[in-house]
């Protein structure tokens, strides 16, 4: 990884009708590194991926995808991109080979090349003893392999990956970040986006978090864990209803801040050693009686809270 | 119960939603019934278009050809056509070329010698394999028949007679007595269709022959409903719940018999006030047919949307028995006109059945009896659609 | 190059469609072979014979005074005691045994309800006093012809046979009636005479009646070599033709939905995400539309060529009509879809527009070989497929290529103009 910056996203701005769905959106992805976006459902993530692909013209702003602008020269983005879409963007009557023989060609290659490098990619995907099959036929973790396989043909530098997990099980999902990883590995520059925080945590150098259009914290997971002073967030629940003990927490020494989600109560503290006791004490004066302890180290979902005072999950 | 009428008004909800859908299912009918009854000249004020058009030349010219051209042009079936300046080539031409059905030249000469009883022909032009030759060789061996009828008879009496019965009193005398011919044929026909009107025979074919064709069309639309609702995993989802799978079906299955008989009501109505077809003339045989065509081809649409895996493979399955059982059927061209062996092979399809049904009404002009075992027939169909459609979709959701 | 990639790849998705293949090929093959079939009978006689028709005969005649009709040409006619039982006998004769299948009845409303049951095609009821009438030059005598009302030709046929015996006889009592309204009573004497010399210089007397009196010939037309011999191939011809056009255009639709169906897959927004410009991609769906229907037309005119016997005209005219079809085809399906959002409004596309446009144009082909159709004008011509069911049949009928070349030329306008707003629409959607 290195200093030059292979994606620059500046002020991009995109709306539909009266919906604002991107508000002035920048950030920077360095060569070489795993670049996450990291929001809930509807923050806008999918449609910057689908300006920075060209896919959607932006209302105002613009993009360079090394040194291509994405407004003057869409042309020049897309033979240095790889794309893997959120969908299942794949023909189904068609085998694994076929599929990656005609995205080959549509990424220019050709001929023995194109033959050598579908072979690669197979390998690579794991699917070259099934590469013969429909696709049809495919379990979806097999299909999302194809997926990402059809964007590693032309040996991009950059690639887009578009929430890649979504509806598979463990096992896929576990290939899926190991294959994200080896990328990184092979100096590829990778711009992930994703609603799971534990995925941004284990495999992203840089998170940029998303909300509302807007990107509202950037940096990397030490930096942004620090945004919440390293806060610890320890999640209750009570044997009764709370307003009047979650009042009397607020008050207790040490204690940051208190947010209750339907049965959940989530308290924000410096050192749960030191706080949870009084909580305990707390609660007993008040005739509440805790049922259920959670106690949550520093990350990004603390972030989001604090950041946002709703959980990413919401 | 309740939770088949559930099921029926959710399925008629979607489809009345789809307004071109329930636009086509009507309109398709209608719009292709008119197109074939104006092209068959239904609608034509002129009668005499029906008749086979004769071109019709006289290089003769004598008084004795007259009658020939008289008899000719008071034929109910053939109606001649003269050009004025046209030729015998060019009459020949047009023959050729389909506009006249036939040309008749009447050679110079004929007339001496039709008088001096020697041997002369009419010059005929015509295709002599098509199916209008036999009405137009009919016609022209009557007239020509006629013809020497009354100059033989003329000549006789006169020879007996003498001054009494001149020959051209004779021979005029015998022509016309051919307007009330002494033995005749008298046609009688149990239809209600008059009998100068072939626009309207022709209508009372392609009325029920468009409206089973296009019912059948409409199935692609009903079926898919069915389609969708198993694309869309709501199907299995109806299955988890305490809907039995008879209702499902039974459900379905009235959703579309209801769309079906309404298109025919509406078809029929059409037929009877637009195109002057006589269905309503056995309201409760009409309605026996409608009902039982309508439960026949409901059960093969519910079959085809359980068969069917894509809305693609249900507009498939729904053209393909549309065309097949049409044709076969004799929605198109009657069977009377194919073979024994096709005849019978036509009547394996429920659509000659239905035909069979609707025309006893409306051109033979018979009542309820007459229907019962068209209607028995598309009955059992209905029921083997169904019972194939209820055993396919339980093999479909056990794999 | 890349268009060509992907015309390859959506022909190959089309053809490995079990159900494209059966629509493009099968369907329109089984739909002609099945009126190959229905008019099989005319397949060995090469002339249209119809099936024998049902005849049920009510002779209730009881007889009346001889009527010397020693007409060697009537079969049975020494034999039979009244006019009924000589009707009957013409009607069994071996002369007939091609054209009827001859029933008898007890009685009048026997043979009605025997038609009327469809048992019976025809019944002839010939009442009891039929000879006596006959023989009285005061009465009229009359037959009376009850038919199916569905059925037109085979009665038609029967009728006509019946009208000529009729009129025979009817002529032999005109004569006599003219004779007598004119003699003398005691000239009565002579109506022998007036019948046997009647009979003995009448046409009754002849063979063959057609052959005495017709010169009947058949129309020639220029550049019939085209067109075939053999009356089946003539008439399923045509129907082959207007089934190849309905189903071209089907497969013009159908595969230009390709481009709906990638936009649902998903596929389509990621064919913009690589280097490939819209213009090409856009380029090798619709070429993808032309070249798969061109695969369709080539290989039905082939089959139907060597599988019926269909003789599609001479190289040029044919070349020049398939390349019509294709290009209307192929615009046609462009355009309908470009009119689409999504390909669940395609089944009222196919089962309505298609449907309708496709029997609109081939309206000519069904009606032809209908007896006493009308002339069904020019209502074919309201759609494009009726230009190239024109295009196909001039190319058949081996028509000038000046006529054949006007219209393609209008059937060239139609494609252009649906390509040309298909072209729009499709450019405007992905702008």
């Amino acid at each position: 990884m290195n200093n030059i910056a292979t994606i620059e996203v500046l002020d991009l701005r995109r709306s539909f009708g009266e919906t604002h769905a991107v508000q002035g959106v920048s950030f920077e992805v360095k060569q070489g590194e795993i670049f996450s976006l990291l929001g809930p459902n509807g923050a806008g993530k999918t449609t910057t991926i689908s300006m920075l692909s060209c896919l959607l013209r932006p209302d105002e702003g613009d993009a360079r995808v090394m040194g291509h602008s994405i407004r003057t020269d869409q042309m020049g983005v897309k033979s240095v991109l790889g794309v893997v879409p959120q969908e299942i963007a794949l023909y189904e009557d068609l085998t694994a080979r076929e599929n990656l023989i005609f995205w080959g060609k549509m990424y220019g290659l050709r001929g023995p090349a194109l033959k050598s490098r579908v072979n690669e990619v197979l390998e690579i995907i794991g699917l070259s003893d099934r590469a013969h099959e429909r696709v049809g036929k495919y379990s979806g973790g097999m299909k999302r392999r194809v997926n990402i396989g059809v964007a590693l043909l032309h040996k991009p530098q950059v690639i887009y990956m578009d929430e890649p997990t979504v509806g598979i099980d463990p096992q896929s999902r576990r290939n899926i970040l190991d294959s994200v990883i080896a990328l990184k590995n092979q100096g590829m520059t990778v711009l992930y986006t994703t609603h799971y925080m534990e995925e941004s945590q284990e495999i992203s150098d840089h998170i940029a978090i998303m909300d509302y259009g807007k990107v509202i914290a950037s940096g990397t997971h030490e930096e942004l864990v620090k945004l919440v002073g390293g806060k610890t967030r320890i999640d209750l629940t009570l044997n009764t209803n709370a307003e009047n003990v979650i009042s009397a927490w607020q008050s207790v020494e040490g204690v940051e801040r208190v947010t209750k989600d339907e049965e959940t109560i989530s308290v924000l503290v410096e050192d749960s050693n030191i706080v949870l006791p009084r909580l305990f004490e707390s609660a007993t004066k008040h005739s509440a009686r805790i049922t259920s302890v959670d106690i949550r180290e520093p990350n990004l979902e603390s972030v989001f809270l604090h950041l946002t005072g709703r959980a990413l999950r919401d | 119960m309740i939770r088949i009428l559930d099921i029926t008004i959710k399925d008629l909800t979607q489809l009345v939603r789809d307004a071109n859908t329930f636009m086509f299912l009507l309109i398709m009918p209608i719009v292709f019934t008119l197109l074939f009854g104006y092209a068959s000249g239904a609608f034509s004020k002129d009668q005499s278009d029906s008749r086979l058009p004769i071109g019709y030349l006289n290089e003769d010219n004598r008084w004795v050809d007259q009658p020939l051209h008289d008899i000719l042009a008071a034929s109910e079936t053939i109606h001649l056509v003269e050009y004025p300046i046209a030729s015998a080539s060019d009459l020949e031409a047009l023959v050729a070329d389909g506009k006249l059905a036939a040309a008749i030249i009447v050679p110079r000469g004929y007339g001496q010698a039709m008088l001096k009883n020697k041997t002369v022909r009419l010059i005929v032009i015509a295709d002599t394999g098509s199916t209008a030759w036999t009405t137009i060789q009919a016609e022209t061996l009557t007239a020509v028949s006629r013809l020497d009828g009354a100059l033989r008879t003329a000549t006789i009496t006169e020879d007996i007679l003498g001054d009494r019965a001149p020959f051209r009193y004779a021979f005029d005398q015998t022509l016309e007595a051919w307007q009330d011919p002494p033995i005749k044929v008298v046609e009688t026909t149990s239809s209600v269709v008059p009998k100068v009107t072939d626009g309207g025979m022709s209508l009372a074919h392609t009325s029920p022959g468009m409206m089973l064709q296009f019912a059948i069309a409409g199935l692609l639309t009903a079926a898919q409903i069915i389609v969708t609702e198993r694309k869309s995993r709501t199907l299995q989802r109806l299955l988890t719940t305490s809907a039995r799978r008879i209702h499902i079906l039974i459900g379905h299955y009235l959703a579309i018999f209801i769309l079906i008989f309404s298109q025919f009501m509406i078809l029929i109505a059409f037929g009877q006030f637009a195109l002057k077809v006589d269905y309503l003339r056995a309201p409760s045989a009409t309605l026996l047919v409608a009902f039982s065509a309508a439960l026949c081809i409901s059960a093969l649409g519910l079959l085809i949307g359980v068969i069917a895996k894509s809305e693609e493979q249900a507009v498939t399955f729904s053209i393909i028995p549309m065309f097949v059982f049409s044709g076969l059927g004799g929605a198109w061209v009657p069977l009377e006109v194919t073979g024994e062996a096709f005849q019978i092979i036509g009547h394996l399809t429920p659509v000659a059945w239905a035909m069979d049904g609707f025309k006893n009404v409306i051109v033979r002009g018979f009542g309820l009896d007459s229907v019962l075992l068209p209607a028995g027939a598309l009955t059992v169909y209905a029921v083997l659609f169904f019972a194939l459609a209820a055993w396919r979709l339980s093999a479909a959701e056990e794999k | 190059m890349k268009a060509l990639d992907i015309a390859l790849k959506d022909m190959l998705r089309s053809f490995r469609s079990f159900f494209a293949v059966i629509f493009m090929f099968v369907i329109p093959l089984l739909v002609t072979g099945m009126f190959y079939f229905m008019f099989g009978n005319i397949a060995d006689s090469g002339e249209f014979s119809l099936p024998k028709t049902k005849v049920i005969v009510a002779n209730m005649d009881k007889g009346g005074p001889k009527f010397n009709v020693n007409t060697k040409n009537i079969p049975g006619g020494k034999d039979a005691d009244t006019m009924g039982e000589l009707i009957v006998g013409i009607l069994e004769s071996d002369d007939m045994a091609d054209l009827i299948v001859v029933a008898h009845a007890s009685s009048p409303a026997a043979a009605r309800a025997a038609v009327d049951n469809q048992t019976q095609q025809v019944a002839i009821i010939i009442p009891l006093d039929f000879s006596k009438k006959f023989a009285d030059i005061n009465e009229d005598a009359a037959i009376e012809f009850y038919q199916d009302p569905t059925l037109t030709i085979g009665p038609s046929v029967i009728r006509a046979i019946l009208n000529r015996f009729t009129d025979g006889m009817a002529s032999v009592k005109i004569a006599v009636n003219v004779f007598m309204d004119e003699a003398q009573p005691e000239e009565q004497i002579y109506v022998g005479e007036v019948v046997q010399r009647y009979l003995k210089i009448s046409l009754a007397e002849e063979d063959d009646l057609e052959a005495e009196l017709l010169d009947v010939r058949t129309p020639v037309k220029e550049d019939a070599a085209a067109k075939s011999e053999n009356l089946l191939v003539r008439i399923v011809g045509p129907i082959m033709g207007g089934m190849m056009i309905f189903y071209a255009f089907y497969t013009g639709t159908s595969t230009g939905q390709s481009i709906l169906r990638e936009e649902e897959e998903r596929t389509m927004p990621r064919l913009f995400t690589t280097p490939t410009s819209q213009a090409t991609i856009l380029s090798g769906k619709f070429l993808s539309v032309f070249m798969t229907v061109s695969v369709q037309v080539i290989v039905l005119l082939v089959v139907a060529k060597y599988l019926f016997g269909i003789n599609w005209g001479d190289i040029l005219p044919v070349t020049i009509s398939a390349l019509g079809i294709i290009f209307s085809a192929s615009s046609f399906g462009i355009f309908v879809n470009s009119l689409l959002k999504d390909t669940r409004q395609s089944g009222v596309i196919f089962g309505g527009v298609l449907t309708v446009t496709g029997m609109v144009g081939m309206i000519n082909t069904f009606s032809g070989n209908m007896p006493n159709s009308a002339q069904f004008g020019d209502v074919s011509l309201l759609v494009p497929q009726g230009w190239a069911v024109l295009g196909l049949t001039q190319s058949m009928n081996g028509q000038p290529i000046a006529s054949l070349l006007t219209t393609m030329s209008v059937l060239l306008a139609w494609g252009v103009v649906f390509f040309t707003v298909g072209v729009w629409r499709f450019n405007k959607r992905y702008a």
